[in-house]
């Protein structure tokens, strides 16, 4: 009676995990670009095959993305799922969307960080985009493992995390506007300055997302919808 | 494919050969009947004329001398005695076939059918006779009436038997529906099982009526017998009447060979009512109810 | 509508429960305004030894659907019987525990079954029109066969009920015609209209569409939404679909127990026991 259902629910679970996995990849390709290390060994700022191996992940990143959501959709018609088959079904087709976001980000931030055109004031600031870019990453790793694995307390700790990666954002952008007179800068340094700032506001942004699939993960687990709520509530079970 | 073991022409064989031994088989269970029909008729068609069924009996004279005689007396005397019996014996046994039937579980219901079985499977001589004391004795007299109590024994028993049967064949839902739009138990029984059993309810009437039309020796001390048809309709209540079963009895002992022709007659109109009702019976059950 | 039922009082000649006398005015009044119109109380059905409804107590909602999933077995027909006494005419079946109606318990000695079978009416899965009547007789047996003879009176009645059971359309040129000669959505619906005949305050429902055609049960359940506004519905369902589409409220029994009860919405969607979350997933079942 279920036979079909089973597999066709076990095999969009395989295929998200396998479109997680994608999504962690590129992050620590990220990781790596942005790392300090490799900075200060001054070639290029994102070495070639880095690049195109991002942007190939992209289009199968949004290969999967169609995928799972039509096949959600394609059991959501056959077999009248509910209770808690409903629930991650639903949770699978929303957050097929998020994790391609994340994955458009992160391709932006590499992005960015190719086309910038004064290097030495993007290495004054590496350090504190690469702190708050390993707290993101780790919070989407932990939510992405909340949620295939049914744990509630990394999902918890994900949404907690947000106001971190908040804070940080808030502060750098303080940092940005106190560090320099803009008049004396030239074009070339002002666009960076800007496009640092887009970077940053990414990496928040790829927070915001885990915070989101951390919130899904809650809502396939116990049926708990936490969005908009205060994080004590949350907790209170 | 699997292959049998015998081949199809083997089987066919078989097969045809069994079904001939079923048609001789049913040809050797018709035969008595036929033979017993065509006996009857053989010897009893010569009797069968215009005065058989407008005429009384009389004194056995009237035939020898062969002045016009009949047995339009007994013809009606079976069907006012036998209709009387049936009149009697539905509601009696329509009554116990609802009570065996419709109510199970009442504390009455093992000691009815006990009684009903008996019943069904005692002589119908002694039916008479209890007939005899209780209706004979008292009014000092053979009567149609008593005849009448003595068939009625003879049905009640077989009327019982199958409304209990056509009832339960009735599926409980019905009876679930009644009840379930508030009727009390009787009104569902009365209105809704009966009408959808009601074949059923009258084939048993006719398989009731055929069985006592054909019983002589319950009459002979009732009904006993009468050579003519009494002047008044209540005289054949009160007194003696005439009854096809028993006149053939004594048609066929008597004496007199006009009388045994007659006797013979007798037995072909007996057998031809039986033999209607049976098959009126028949044509009945085959007609659908919805379900 | 209620000075009807006043008028219908009159006319049936069953006499009124010696309990309802007794319940003063004020009592009548705040069950009447009650949401829960009936209520099972620690009731038990046992065959013999064998236990069909272990220990079940719970509310039915006043004009909501209330919805009795389960396995095959798990006891959920037999608890309906129990709840219009159905299962006095079993031999084997002994019923204890409370089953209230509007607060009165439905069990007490002195209440008649026959009474309370009119006012807790019941559709079977079968249709069952009775096969010697016409249609017509068919819809107010209930009413006719206890005594009422006014022709005028019947003829509305059934007019009303098979306008309610959205069946008048199909059949009202040939009301004369056997009960039988319907085709089997019909003849369902016919029994809905034979049972909102006597006017019932509850009505209780036996799979009633498991052995019709999609369109006909597509018609009974859209009829079942319509009645819900007049009448409380229970109704025991096979099919956890039906159940989403039609009930407020549902009952998820088990092995003759009551495993958990609630808003059909929220205990589909999040279940709070780990066997209903089984069944509804079709682990088993």
């Amino acid at each position: 009676m279920s036979i079909n259902k089973d597999k066709a629910i076990a095999n969009i679970k395989k295929d998200f995990e396998a479109y997680s996995n994608l999504i962690l990849r590129q992050l620590s390709l990220l990781e790596n670009i942005i790392n300090t290390d490799f900075i200060n060994n001054d070639s290029q700022l994102v070495p070639g095959e880095i690049y195109e191996e991002i942007k190939k992940r992209e289009k199968e990143i949004d290969k999967f993305e169609v995928k799972i959501s039509e096949d959600v959709l394609s059991i959501m018609v056959l077999y009248s799922p509910v209770a808690s088959e409903l629930r991650q079904l639903m949770s699978y087709y929303r957050l097929s969307t998020v994790l391609e976001r994340i994955a458009d980000m992160i391709f932006n931030i590499a992005r960015h960080i190719k086309k910038l055109k004064a290097p030495e004031i993007y290495k004054k600031f590496s350090g504190s985009i690469s702190d708050m870019l390993v707290i993101s990453i780790n919070m989407v790793e932990k939510s992405l493992l909340a949620f295939n694995n049914n744990d509630i307390n990394y999902a918890i700790w994900t949404i907690k995390n947000d106001d971190v990666v908040d804070d940080l954002n808030r502060s750098f952008v303080k940092k940005l506007i106190k560090s320099e007179i803009p008049e004396l800068r030239s074009k070339s340094e002002l666009s960076t300055f800007i496009s640092l700032r887009s970077i940053v506001s990414n990496i928040e942004r790829i927070a915001d997302n885990a915070t989101n699939i951390a919130e899904a993960a809650i809502f396939a687990i116990e049926g708990r919808d936490v969005r908009h709520k205060k994080i004590n509530k949350i907790e209170k079970k | 494919m699997i292959k049998p073991k015998k081949t199809l022409r083997q089987r066919n064989i078989k097969d045809r050969f069994m079904v001939s031994l079923l048609v001789l088989s049913t040809i050797i269970v018709m035969t008595p009947l036929l033979i017993i029909i065509a006996y009857v008729v053989i010897n009893g068609v010569s009797a069968l004329n215009w005065d058989f069924f407008t005429q009384e009996l009389g004194s056995p004279a009237r035939a020898m001398q062969g002045k016009p005689t009949g047995l339009i007396h007994t013809m009606i005397g079976t069907a006012v005695v036998d209709f009387l019996a049936l009149i009697i014996a539905i509601p009696v046994g329509v009554g116990a076939g609802i009570m065996l039937s419709e109510y199970p579980d009442n504390k009455l219901n093992p000691l009815l059918r006990i009684i009903n079985d008996t019943l069904n499977g005692m002589p119908a001589i002694l039916k008479g006779l209890l007939a005899f004391a209780l209706i004979v004795k008292p009014m000092g007299t053979f009567s149609g009436l008593s005849g009448g109590f003595a068939l009625a024994f003879v049905m009640i028993p077989i009327i019982a038997r199958s409304t209990e049967s056509a009832l339960m064949s009735i599926p409980w839902s019905i009876r679930e529906a009644g009840l379930a739009i508030g009727l009390p138990r009787w009104r569902v029984v009365l209105s809704t099982v009966m009408p959808a059993a009601r074949t059923g309810l009258v084939t048993g009437f006719l398989i009731a009526f055929a069985r006592a039309v054909g019983e002589a020796a319950p009459l002979m001390f009732t009904s006993f017998g009468n050579n003519y048809l009494p002047n008044r309709w209540i005289g054949m209540l009160l007194g003696p009447v005439d009854t096809l079963p028993q006149r053939l009895y004594s048609l066929a002992i008597s004496p007199y060979k006009e009388w045994h022709a007659m006797g013979w007659a007798a037995g072909i109109v007996l057998l031809f009512f039986v033999m209607a009702l049976f098959i009126m019976a028949r044509l009945l059950t085959r007609k659908k109810v919805y379900y | 509508m209620y000075v009807n039922s006043i008028f219908k009082k009159k006319k049936l000649s069953e006499n009124v429960t010696s309990q309802e006398q007794s319940m003063t005015m004020k009592e009548k009044a705040l069950y009447g305004s009650s949401k829960i119109r009936m209520e099972a109380k620690n009731l038990y059905v046992k065959y013999g030894t064998t236990i069909g409804v272990n220990n079940v107590s719970v509310p039915l909602y006043n004009e909501k659907v209330t919805a009795l999933i389960g396995p095959s077995g798990c006891g959920k027909t037999t608890f309906l019987r129990a709840l219009n006494r159905m299962h006095d005419l079993s031999r084997t079946a002994t019923v204890t525990g409370e089953v209230l109606l509007d607060g009165l318990n439905i069990y007490d000695p002195k209440v008649n079954p026959v009474n309370i079978r009119r006012k807790i009416g019941m559709v079977f899965q079968k249709p069952t029109p009775f096969p010697t009547m016409s249609i017509f007789d068919n819809v107010v047996a209930g009413l006719k066969l206890v005594g009422i003879k006014d022709k005028k009176f019947l003829r509305e009645v059934c007019e009303k009920s098979l306008v309610q059971a959205a069946l008048f359309d199909e059949v009202k040129d040939r009301l004369n015609s056997p009960g039988g000669s319907l085709s089997g959505g019909q003849q369902q619906r016919l029994s809905i209209a034979r049972a909102l005949a006597i006017e019932p305050e509850v009505i209780l429902m036996d799979e009633p569409t498991s052995s019709l055609d999609p369109k006909s049960t597509a018609k009974i359940e859209d009829l079942m939404v319509e009645l819900k506004n007049k009448y409380s519905i229970v109704i025991v369902t096979h099919n956890l679909a039906q159940a989403g589409r039609i009930s407020d409220y549902s009952i998820f029994m088990y092995l003759g127990e009551l495993i958990e009860y609630g808003k059909t919405k929220k205990m589909f969607q999040n279940p709070k026991d780990k066997r209903t979350e089984e069944y509804l997933t079709g682990k088993f079942g």
